[in-house]
């Protein structure tokens, strides 16, 4: 979907802020890019729908080289949100979100239609398309600016940091929601943050970025466990570990009770857990009960198997 | 007392005289609150683009603005001779400047995040000009035009020096003759012209605006 092979790109004569850069970005990832201020990873979303355009290096579109584009059409063909949101103060939530629609002359009952659909696919009562972005909340409003990067049926959507502003208890609720969205409408998302544990949660593939260079890209496991990188080691550090184990669920690391050292079965299990609980909570069960093991039942009540600190340590991440 | 007596009566009296000098001073400040209204915001959005070109030409406005207006009438009959023509030049001339200004001002204001949405979301420089920046300036273009329309009704008065029409007719043959109840009378309807114009475009500005703020 999207490409990038030796790609440059500098503000300043001498401070390159994208030095040789090359990715791969496939059709239905979620890649996340992180890194501290300034690395760049803004810079090289906004090359991604021709905000910004780089020195040097080849970018390709949907198979399509960043000059072949219409300016104009490539960013129509990709969703964008930012992290101040930037809702247009003067129009109603209905023509915010009916924006894209709108610039392309859809007709009004097409513009109407898709707006109803998308207020409800963000989590919003149908009422709040008549109001203004003054009287939404910070969360409210990210949910409309989602929709709004959604209305054209972009198959690629951008995201600069848009849970950047949104407080930390609607943080949570706003990714499960990011997740919902892109698991239902099987969009390629591009995703800049700075936050570890979100990319931790939200990202299948993670780019760790430093001084307009990507130091290591992986899956969360490898981003956690296999780094080769030391930056991207000290950089995601425990945090991301203890985001690891907050995210990855119990079901995933769930061990037959024959499969334990000593002779346990069903009955010895004096404590219990959901599959669903993330490791952390299986962990922190054994820690304070004493216990290797605590066993495991899906959210049915049925037994599924046990969750074992041993058998933990020899699973392979 | 006395005064106010002569100064109805006079009005009175004189009606004919006085609607016909109004008709006329409206008629003179309408065309060159038009003539400014549609220089100024094309000026003010041309010079948007660029930040040098809008220093020069709001530092030209700026020195325009200073010079006082008996001086400017004075300049201009040389050249375009006396009448209402010279009159609407330098009323067009008095009255850009807070319509540019305010324009200019207006459009560069507007935030960045917002504008780097609609245009990261595939506006044309058309469209981002007619539907996101021209809207959100809108408030501070109409504050200025309110305060053109006010400036030029007043300053239309003076117009007559030069041989244009309208109330300062009245006014002028007010004070050559020493005869105040003219000269009142006829600065009293420009006053008055000028706060129901203001009057008029507050009620327009509330309208128009009832959804930005």
């Amino acid at each position: 979907m999207i490409e990038f092979r030796d790609v440059s790109q500098q503000y300043e004569a001498e401070k390159p802020i994208i030095r040789n850069l090359n990715l791969i970005v496939s059709q239905g990832e979620f890649v996340v890019l992180i890194g501290p201020s300034g690395c760049g990873k803004t810079t090289l979303l906004k090359m991604m729908n021709g905000l910004i355009k780089p020195d040097s290096g080849e970018i390709r579109i949907k198979g399509k080289e960043l000059k072949e584009w219409d300016p104009i059409t490539l960013k129509r063909n990709i969703g964008y949100v930012i992290q101040q949101v930037g809702l247009f103060p003067h129009l109603s939530i209905e023509k915010n979100i009916a924006y894209a629609l709108d610039i392309q002359k859809v007709s009004e009952t097409v513009k109407k239609e898709r707006a109803r659909e998308l207020i409800q696919l963000v989590g919003l009562e149908e009422n709040y398309l008549a109001k203004y972005p003054n009287e939404l909340s910070g969360g409210q409003k990210q949910r409309v600016g989602i929709a709004r990067a959604l209305a054209a049926d972009p198959e690629i959507i951008l995201m600069d940091e848009p849970l950047g502003a949104v407080d930390q208890i609607n943080r949570g609720v706003l990714q499960d929601e990011i997740i919902r969205i892109y698991q239902t409408l099987n969009k390629t998302i591009v995703f800049v943050t700075h936050d570890i544990e979100e990319a931790i949660k939200l990202g299948t593939k993670i780019v760790v970025m430093n001084q307009g260079e990507i130091m290591e890209m992986g899956s969360r496991d490898t981003i956690v466990f296999h780094s080769k990188s030391h930056f991207a080691d000290d950089f995601i550090g425990n945090k991301g570990f203890l985001s690891y184990l907050n995210i990855v669920k119990i079901e995933q690391v769930i061990c037959p009770f024959d499969g334990i050292n000593g002779n346990i079965s069903e009955k010895d299990m004096t404590l219990w857990v959901t599959a669903a609980e993330p490791l952390i909570v299986g962990i922190r069960m054994c820690l304070e009960n004493g216990v290797n093991h605590i066993g495991v039942r899906d959210v049915a009540g049925q037994v599924v198997g046990a969750f074992d600190l041993g058998c933990l340590s020899r699973l392979k991440f | 007392m006395e005064f106010i007596k002569n100064l109805g009566e006079l009005l009175q009296t004189r009606s004919d005289f006085f609607i016909e000098l109004l008709l006329q001073h409206i008629v003179l400040s309408l065309i060159a609150i038009v003539i400014i209204t549609v220089v100024g915001v094309t000026t003010g959005i041309l010079i948007s683009k660029s930040k040098k070109a809008a220093s020069v030409v709001i530092g030209l406005t700026n020195v325009l603005y200073t010079i006082p207006s008996i001086a400017m009438f004075g300049f201009f009959v040389s050249i375009t001779g006396i009448g209402n023509t010279t009159a609407i030049i330098a009323l067009v001339i008095y009255g850009l400047l807070p319509v540019i200004r305010n324009t200019y001002v207006g459009l560069i204001e507007v935030d960045d995040q917002i504008l780097e949405a609609a245009v990261g979301m595939g506006s044309t420089p058309w469209q981002l000009l007619s539907k996101i920046q021209f809207p959100l300036a809108l408030p501070v273009i109409i504050a200025g035009i309110r305060n053109m329309v006010v400036m030029t009704i007043a300053l239309a008065g003076i117009a007559s020096f030069i041989g244009a029409g309208g109330l300062g007719v009245a006014i002028w043959r007010g004070i050559t003759t020493n005869f105040d109840e003219m000269t009142v009378a006829g600065s009293l309807l420009v006053a008055l012209l000028a706060f129901v114009a203001d009057g008029l475009l507050g009620i327009v500005e509330k309208r128009l605006l009832r959804r930005t703020k």
